[in-house]
């Protein structure tokens, strides 16, 4: 009996540890400030294992098949953790009370185990050598676990299945006991379907973790994923940390819900504002839906049609409780008509005109990309803009892609459309400019409710200080693609 | 440096008739070796007497629809003469401007772009205003001009962006190719005392001050400036493969400068996802019943005052009966057709053409791709010019041209079965694309016997050209190979300029256009 349960013990201590690095690790991602993470979890788990050694006490007789059910389920618990922690923070609400409730419930469970093992032993050794084999193989299993658990187990199987694999050694170690001192009542023999069911439970989340480990791009993202999603057309990331959504297509930020008003507004209002009467308005891009949002503050707009490419895009901010909420509904809206296209393809092959346009595609990193902002497509929009028209273009940073934003100015220019040009802060980008054709009296007719818009930050929108102001530039076409070339130097200088 | 285009049909061109269009996803690769005209075509080998049935009249008979023989009709219609008769072996008109069309793009079979024309190219000028084009003030339309990224090559198992190897490039390749491109900019500007550019666009428009560079091989030339640079070499190398279909010591040092010398250091393309036949379309649309395919031109006798043209058709053979004839075909045809004629020094370069047909591009695809120290020159996207943002189904075009004795590669090309083509290019281009065989679908391989003229040392100085570019007895020559290589603009050039011959034989006056 002896081999087996010192080495069971080298193992549940390894396993102990390891749930608990766990649930630290989890918790630091998610919620950040590790230091707290890791203190409070040390702290409950601790705790809780004092909790479980006082009650071992009043464990009377079958001390072996308590320890069984013990490891089994210390392993559905402890294997599971990972998974449950992040599944919770995803999709549900009250992550803080399911952590703590988790490390306190493994810590009870890990705290009833060397009490235990020391019963089982003690009809075989003296005390001395009980107590100083089983701590001695306890604390040398949490070195192997501290160790292993960053340089091992984290790079090479992630956390998910980290969690899943250790809570096999620990049904395992159950069912190594069940078969070496088999079960003779019915009892037992419950036991060890229970262990087998376990076991099959862990290693099937084992086998689907790569699914779950998805969740673990956290680790690329300062605050909780809330939900992350490939569509055919990119990678979605929504993040959340106490009220800020942000949006990351393809690990760029779009928006953080905490400043995306400033951008909306000064992206909608100066141009909308300034029409007398707009009805049919055309965005492209935006699938965000919160662009739309600012539009449908215009009580005579009657007709919205959004084109943006990704439908996994416009259906997730239409159907998502906290990204509809952000937007208001606004895809929703019976005044919208969502079309999934190619935006310069869409434009081409669809006539019709438009009193307001506005146009908010992610920025010229890529030829594809590039195509979106040439003197071609310019002269498609302003085919399709009504008399008296009006339209609003996002042109990335004035201040860090200084020629870049300058660069798309003069190729509206170019196209023969009359640009003004104008910027805004929004915190969370830093200076973002924009590009405004026609109307004569920008933000005339300013609806109420805005947030950030005023006349007097309208006027300033308008002024460009030194460091932004524009400079000579190749006009971008598709024959040259100058952008993507003045995009790509500018925003690596940013990043060096 | 952009790869030309190659021209006019000869016989071995490929029918297009066999192409058929994918009929859904089968899990081999379906394709075919299309076309089989040569065979028609080497039926003038043999003597045989034509039982002559109807004999058709016409002011002007134009043997030969590839880009010369469309060029010289457009140019005679431009003067008001309409009655002429275009007569064609293959089932489309064309010539090496023909088109392959499946689901998911048109293709080009050959010519698959044109430089914006240098100003001495007048006709091409016309043609392109005409067919809104370019505008009055000389502006082409920008949808129309390659769109960017155009070029790229692969390299140490990546993508390097332009055809000159830098990634990896020594100093002594980058200095050997800085004086390369010194020594074009300096001969760009060469002009002789009459103003005429030493490599002008058309060729025959060239100062003849300059001519003893066609007696040096490219290599010769090289070798005398002491470039020894191997990556120079194999980039000028690509430049007379993709245009000429030679190697450099098969190319003269002229026309291997020509290329170079004779456009702006940034020359833009024209290009459409059908290639050329986008404007040989456009020239043969108003032609109608005025051009006649599958005609094989058996033999043109002339008096002097009419020209008799007798043709085998499939329902029956005719005669055609002119005042004049423009004979459109390839020089190396004359033997066999014009009594007494037998214009020598011209050999052709076979060319191999094929269409992979993908279920989705490479979204990081140039116009151009091409691989370094490959055989072939790579491929080009049909689809290149889409304004989608994402990479749909798409058509890549692949060529080779076989650079070896001529007569030999050309048995041996006609002999290789579509399955070797197959494993040939699907090995070569799985090398950058590890996933091309799961997204081919079709691979359809056309083979050109005599596909483009060889530039070969001498055969300018020789003033071999020039003497078959003559008018014989009310026959007037215009084929691409009479400037010594197969580009666009020669042909038109050539076309234009013998309408304009038979235009003044007919006292229609007309200003000209060359």
């Amino acid at each position: 009996m002896q081999p087996l349960i010192l080495v069971s013990v080298f193992l549940i201590a390894t396993c102990g540890l390891i749930y608990e690095l766990i649930a630290g690790t989890v918790s630091s991602y998610l919620l950040g400030d590790s230091v707290m993470q890791f203190s409070t979890i040390i702290g409950v788990y601790l705790s809780a294992m004092g909790v479980g050694s006082y009650l071992a006490r009043y464990i009377g007789r079958g001390v072996l098949q308590r320890f069984v059910q013990v490891q089994i389920l210390v392993g559905i618990l402890g294997g599971c953790s990972a998974s449950v922690l992040f599944l919770v923070f995803a999709h549900g609400t009250g992550f803080s009370l399911v952590l703590y409730c988790l490390v306190f419930a493994i810590g009870t469970l890990v705290g009833l185990e060397i009490p235990l093992v020391m019963r089982l032993l003690k009809d075989e050794l003296e005390f001395k050598e009980i107590v100083s084999q089983v701590l001695a193989l306890d604390y040398i299993g949490a070195l192997a676990a501290s160790l292993a658990f960053p340089l091992l187990l984290v790079p090479h199987l992630g956390l998910v299945r980290t969690a899943f694999l250790f809570g096999l050694v620990n049904v395992g170690v159950a069912l190594a006991f069940l078969m070496r001192f088999p079960p003779t009542r019915q009892a037992s023999q419950l036991l060890l379907a229970q262990a087998v069911l376990a076991f099959l439970l862990l290693a099937a989340g084992l086998a689907l973790s790569e699914r779950l480990t998805t969740l673990a791009e956290v680790q690329m993202f300062p605050d909780q994923v809330l939900l992350a999603r490939s569509t055919p057309y990119q990678r979605l990331v929504v993040t959340q940390r106490s009220g800020d959504l942000r949006l990351y297509l393809n690990n760029n930020l779009q928006f953080s819900s905490l400043d995306e008003y400033r951008y909306h507004e000064a992206l909608v209002h100066p141009g909308l504002s300034g029409l007398e009467n707009p009805h049919k308005i055309l965005i492209l891009g935006g699938g965000d839906g919160l662009a739309l949002r600012e539009v449908l503050r215009y009580p005579t707009v009657t007709e919205i049609t959004l084109v943006d490419l990704d439908p996994g895009m416009t259906e997730l901010f239409s159907r998502h409780p906290l990204l509809s909420k952000l937007n208001e509904g606004s895809l929703r809206s019976p005044r919208v008509k969502v079309i999934n296209a190619d935006a310069f393809v869409w434009l081409r092959d669809n006539p019709g005109s438009y009193d307001f346009v506005l146009v908010d595609f992610p920025d010229p990193s890529t030829f594809a990309l590039g195509k979106l902002y040439t003197i071609s497509f310019y002269a498609e929009l302003k085919r399709h803009l009504a008399p008296g028209g009006a339209a609003a273009v996002q042109c990335t940073s004035p201040l860090f892609a200084r020629r870049s934003y300058w660069c798309i100015l003069k190729t509206m220019e170019a196209s023969g459309l009359r640009v003004r040009p104008y910027h805004v802060f929004v915190p969370s980008f830093g200076e973002w400019g924009f590009a405004l054709i026609g109307p004569s009296r920008p933000g005339e007719h300013l609806p109420a409710g805005l947030r950030f818009l005023n006349q007097a930050a309208l006027a300033a929108l308008f002024e460009f200080p030194l460091d932004m102001s524009s400079l000579p530039v190749e006009v971008n076409r598709l024959s040259n693609q100058a952008l993507v070339r003045y995009y790509e130097e500018e925003w690596r200088a940013v990043a060096q | 440096m952009n790869r030309r285009q190659f021209l006019q049909g000869s016989l071995t061109l490929a029918g297009l008739s066999l192409v058929g269009c994918p009929s859904g996803r089968t899990p081999t690769l379906e394709g075919t070796v299309v076309g089989a005209s040569w065979q028609r075509g080497h039926r003038l080998r043999e003597a045989s007497e034509l039982k002559t049935g109807q004999r058709l009249r016409t002011d002007v008979a134009i043997l030969g629809g590839g880009v010369a023989g469309l060029s010289a009709a457009w140019r005679l219609r431009r003067a008001g003469l309409e009655d002429f008769l275009l007569l064609e072996l293959e089932s489309d008109l064309g010539g090496n401007s023909r088109a392959a069309t499946y689901p998911a793009s048109r293709a080009p079979w050959g010519a698959h772009y044109l430089p914006v024309p240098t100003l001495e190219s007048r006709a091409v000028i016309e043609l392109l205003k005409e067919l809104d084009v370019m505008d009055e003030a000389g502006q082409c339309r920008e949808e129309l001009l390659c769109h960017e990224p155009q070029e790229r090559l692969y390299l140490h198992g990546r993508w390097q962006e332009g055809l000159f190897p830098t990634l990896g490039a020594t100093r002594r390749d980058l200095k050997e190719w800085g004086e390369f491109q010194a020594e074009i900019e300096r001969l760009r500007r060469l002009r002789d005392r009459q103003g005429r550019f030493a490599f002008a666009l058309p060729a025959p428009l060239s100062s003849p001050e300059w001519l003893e560079l066609d007696g040096l091989s490219m290599k010769a030339f090289v070798g005398q400036k002491g470039w020894t640079s191997r990556r120079l070499r194999w980039w000028l190398e690509y430049a007379c493969r993709d245009d000429f279909g030679c190697s450099l010591e098969q190319t003269s040092a002229w026309a291997g400068l020509h290329y170079h010398a004779a456009r702006p250091p940034a020359d833009q393309l024209l290009v459409w996802p059908e290639g050329n036949a986008w404007l040989t379309d456009r020239l043969a649309a108003p032609l109608q019943e005025r051009a006649r395919t599958g005609c094989l031109v058996r033999s043109v006798r002339t008096d002097g005052r009419r020209v008799i043209t007798r043709v085998e058709h499939r329902e029956g053979a005719f005669e055609v009966e002119s005042r004049r004839a423009i004979f459109c075909l390839p020089s190396f045809l004359r033997p066999f057709v014009l009594e007494g004629d037998a214009p020598e020094r011209f050999t052709y370069a076979p060319w191999v053409v094929a269409n992979l047909v993908l279920q989705r591009g490479d979204e990081a695809a140039c116009w151009d791709n091409v691989l370094y120290e490959s055989p072939s020159l790579g491929y080009v996207v049909a689809t290149h010019q889409s304004l989608a943002t994402r990479p749909g189904p798409t058509v890549w075009t692949w060529y080779r041209p076989l650079t070896g004795n001529p007569v030999t590669e050309r048995e041996e090309m006609l002999a290789r079965p579509w399955e070797s083509w197959r494993q040939e290019i699907v090995s070569e281009l799985s090398r950058p694309h590890p996933d091309l065989i799961d997204r081919l679908e079709r691979l359809d391989v056309m083979l050109l016997g005599h596909a483009m003229v060889r530039p070969v040392p001498g055969l300018r100085a020789s003033k071999a050209l020039e003497a078959a570019s003559q008018p014989k007895k009310g026959v007037h020559f215009a084929h691409s190979d009479l400037s010594g290589f197969s580009l666009f603009e020669e042909a038109n050039y050539h076309g234009a300029r013998a309408a304009e011959e038979v235009l003044a034989a007919l006292d229609k006056r007309s200003p000209s256009l060359l």
